[in-house]
C-alpha cells in the first residue's frame, strides 16, 4: 500500500515544522527517517499518520486523502506507534493488545474467534507471552514498547509508522524488535520509522530519509545517505563511515562535533 | 484472585442484591418504622391504609428516585473521568452540573409555576449552557482534556457561587437552601420520578453505546486517534450525555456531591478497566450509595432530616479511603 505526501506543510500553531515536503513511499518499503532533535521527524510521522492535520498539502494512503477517509477505516490499514507511555496503568498487556482490534469492530460488535487469533499472534510475535497478565504500570520501558507494538500489530496494518521503536530497549530487545520489523517487512508490511541509531538504520532500512530544518536533505539507499558529508551537514558531527569486515555492515562512528555545523533546530523537540 | 469474568458476574449480582435489600430497608425505615411484612402489605394491598400511604405514596417513589439519581451521577462521573482521563473528574467539580444548579436555584427562588417535566428539561438546558460555556472557554482549535478540566473547575466555582448567591438573596427557608446546595431528596415523589426516569434510561443506554470508544480514549489522545476514534466528537457527545444525566439528577436532588467522583473508582477497583462493566457497576453502586445515604439522612437525626449529600460524603469518603489502602 502506497503512502504519499504532496507539498505537505505541518505546524503546531504558528510554529512551522515541516515545509512543502513531498514523499512517495511504495508498498513493502522499509524507510528510516533520520535527523537531529527538532528537525521535524516525529512531526512528519504524526502528519503521515493523520495525527496532525496538515497546514498545506495532502497525505495520500492508497491514493486517497487520509483526512477525507473515515479515520477508523484508515486505522485498519495504517498503524502509528508514537506512544509508549503507560496509557492506563491498570490495564494488562493482553487487554492493551485487544484494544488494537477496535478499528475492525462495528458499533457494539463483540469479539470474534479471529480477533482472538490475531491478538494471540501479536502477543507471540512481540515475545509477550509471559507478560500478558502483567499491568502496564509494572512493565519496564522496553516491555512497554513491545506491548504497544503488539497492539499496533493487532490492527493488522499494511503500513506501520514507528517513532523511535528501539529507544528504551536493551541491545537484545532492540535486535529482537528490529528483526521482527524486518520479518514483517519481508512479508509485505510497509514500514516508516524515525531512528537515532545510525548503525541500525544502516543494517535494517533499505531507504533513508535525512531531514534538516523540516525539509528532506537527502533521500536514498543507506550507503548514499550515510556519508561523512551528509552526517556533517545534517547532524553537525564528524564521523567515520566504514564497512565492518566481520559483519559486512556499514558502521557510522561519529567522533567529534564539527565546527560551524551545529545542528539547526527550528522548534523545540516535541516528544509525547 | 479469581478470574475477572467470574468476578464481574459476582460483583454485578452482589451489587444488585445489596441494592434491592437496601431499597427494602429504605422503605421500611422512617419516622414510622414498618416491618418488612408491613412494607409488603403496603405494596400489595390496595386498601387505603396508612401503611399503604407511607409505603406507596411517600417512601417508595423516593427510594426509587434515589436509585435513579445515584445511577445518573455515578455514570456521569465515570463518563467524565473517561473522556478527560482525569481521576478527579466529577459532574460537580467539572462544572457540568453547575449550570443546572443555577437554573434549579432560580426555579426554587422564583417559585415558577411550570410542570416538573419542564423543570427537569430546563435544568438540563442550564447544564448544557454551562457545558457549552466551558467548551468555549477551553477551545483552542480543539479541546484538550487538561483545558477542559481547568475551564470546568473555574466555571464550576463561578456558577456555584451564583447558585449560592441566588439562594442567599431570597427569602427561602434556610433548610430548603441547604437541601439544594447539599443535595437532598426531601419531599420527592412519583411526579419527580416520572419526570426523571426517561433521561436515566436513555442516558445509560447511550453511555453504554459509547463504552467501546471510551475504552480506547483511555489509552491517550494519540493512541485513540491512531486507532480511529474521532476523539473530539466522542468527547463532545460524552460530555453532553454527562450533562443530561447530571442535569436530571440536579433538578430533583440539588447539588448532590461526591457520588460521581468516588463511585467510578470503586467500580474500576472491582471490575477492571472495561467501560462496559465500569458503567453498569457504577450505576448500581451509585444507586446503592444514594439509597443508603438517603435512608440514613431521613433517620439519623430523628425529627429533622440531613441533606443526603452530607451522608454520601460521610459514608463514601471513609469507604473510599479504605479501598485506597486495600487495592494495590
Amino acid at each position: 500500500m502506497k503512502l504519499q505526501a504532496k507539498d505537505l506543510g505541518l505546524a503546531y500553531g504558528p510554529l512551522e515544522v515541516i515545509n512543502d515536503l513531498s514523499l512517495d513511499i511504495d508498498a513493502a518499503e522499509m524507510v528510516a527517517v533520520i535527523g537531529p532533535n527538532g528537525c521535524g521527524k516525529s512531526t512528519l510521522l504524526r502528519g503521515l499518520g493523520r495525527l496532525l492535520q496538515p497546514r498545506t498539502g495532502v497525505v495520500l494512503l492508497d491514493n486517497r486523502d487520509i483526512h477525507r477517509t473515515s479515520t477508523k477505516k484508515v486505522a485498519r490499514t495504517l498503524a502509528v506507534l508514537s506512544q509508549t507511555s503507560q496509557g492506563v496503568p491498570d490495564l494488562t498487556v493482553e487487554e492493551l493488545v485487544w484494544r488494537g482490534r477496535y478499528p475492525h469492530k462495528s458499533w457494539l460488535q463483540g469479539a470474534t474467534h479471529r480477533d482472538g487469533e490475531v491478538v494471540e499472534r501479536s502477543i507471540e510475535q512481540c515475545d509477550l507471552h509471559g507478560l500478558r497478565g502483567r499491568r502496564l504500570a509494572e512493565l519496564s520501558g522496553g516491555e512497554l514498547q513491545r506491548a504497544w507494538l503488539a497492539m499496533a500489530l493487532a490492527q493488522e496494518p499494511q503500513v506501520l509508522l514507528l517513532d523511535e521503536p528501539t529507544s528504551f530497549l536493551d541491545y537484545y530487545h532492540q535486535l529482537e524488535v528490529m528483526d521482527l520489523l524486518a520479518d514483517l517487512n519481508g512479508r509485505g508490511l510497509t514500514i516508516v520509522m524515525t531512528m537515532h541509531d545510525l548503525n541500525q538504520v544502516a543494517r535494517y532500512s533499505r531507504r533513508v530519509i535525512a531531514l534538516r530544518d523540516g525539509r528532506i536533505f537527502r533521500d536514498g539507499a543507506p550507503p548514499g545517505v550515510l556519508t561523512p558529508e551528509v552526517l556533517r551537514q545534517v547532524f553537525g558531527v564528524d564521523a567515520y563511515v566504514f564497512t565492518d569486515e566481520a559483519t559486512g555492515q556499514l558502521v557510522c562512528l561519529p567522533y567529534a562535533r564539527s565546527d560551524g555545523h551545529a545542528p539547526q533546530s527550528n522548534h523545540n523537540s516535541r516528544k509525547r | 484472585m479469581f478470574d475477572l469474568t467470574a468476578r464481574r458476574a459476582w460483583v454485578l449480582a452482589g451489587a444488585l442484591l445489596v441494592l434491592l435489600a437496601l431499597m427494602a430497608v429504605g422503605v421500611s425505615l422512617g419516622s414510622e418504622r414498618l416491618s418488612l411484612a408491613e412494607v409488603w402489605d403496603g405494596l400489595t394491598n390496595s386498601a387505603h391504609t396508612s401503611d399503604r400511604v407511607i409505603v406507596w405514596d411517600l417512601r417508595l417513589p423516593r427510594v426509587i428516585l434515589a436509585v435513579l439519581v445515584g445511577a445518573n451521577l455515578a455514570v456521569a462521573g465515570a463518563l467524565l473521568q473517561g473522556v478527560t482521563r482525569n481521576p478527579l473528574a466529577d459532574p460537580h467539580l467539572l462544572g457540568i452540573s453547575a449550570g443546572s444548579g443555577v437554573v434549579g436555584a432560580l426555579l426554587l427562588v422564583r417559585g415558577v409555576d411550570i410542570s416538573l417535566e419542564a423543570k427537569v428539561a430546563l435544568s438540563i438546558l442550564g447544564g448544557l449552557a454551562g457545558g457549552a460555556f466551558i467548551y468555549a472557554m477551553a477551545w483552542r482549535g480543539g479541546v484538550s482534556p487538561t483545558r477542559l478540566t481547568l475551564a470546568g473547575v473555574a466555571v464550576s466555582f463561578l456558577l456555584i457561587s451564583m447558585t449560592t448567591a441566588i439562594l442567599a438573596s431570597s427569602r427561602l427557608f434556610a433548610q430548603q437552601s441547604l437541601n439544594f446546595v447539599g443535595g437532598s431528596l426531601f419531599a420527592r415523589g412519583w411526579d419527580d420520578l416520572r419526570a426523571v426516569w426517561p433521561y436515566t434510561v436513555v442516558g445509560l443506554l447511550l453511555a453504554l453505546g459509547a463504552s467501546a470508544s471510551l475504552n480506547i480514549m483511555a489509552l491517550g489522545e494519540d493512541a485513540a486517534a491512531e486507532l480511529g476514534v474521532r476523539t473530539g466528537w466522542v468527547r463532545a457527545i460524552v460530555v453532553v450525555l454527562a450533562v443530561v444525566l447530571s442535569g436530571a439528577a440536579v433538578s430533583v436532588a440539588g447539588l448532590m456531591g461526591f457520588v460521581g467522583l468516588i463511585i467510578p473508582h470503586i467500580a474500576r477497583a472491582l471490575v477492571g478497566q472495561d467501560y462496559r462493566y465500569v458503567l453498569v457497576t457504577s450505576a448500581l453502586l451509585g444507586a446503592i450509595l444514594l439509597v443508603a445515604s438517603d435512608t440514613l439522612a431521613r433517620n439519623i437525626l430523628g425529627e429533622t432530616e440531613l441533606p443526603a449529600g452530607v451522608v454520601t460524603a460521610g459514608i463514601g469518603a471513609p469507604f473510599f479511603l479504605y479501598l485506597l489502602r486495600q487495592v494495590r
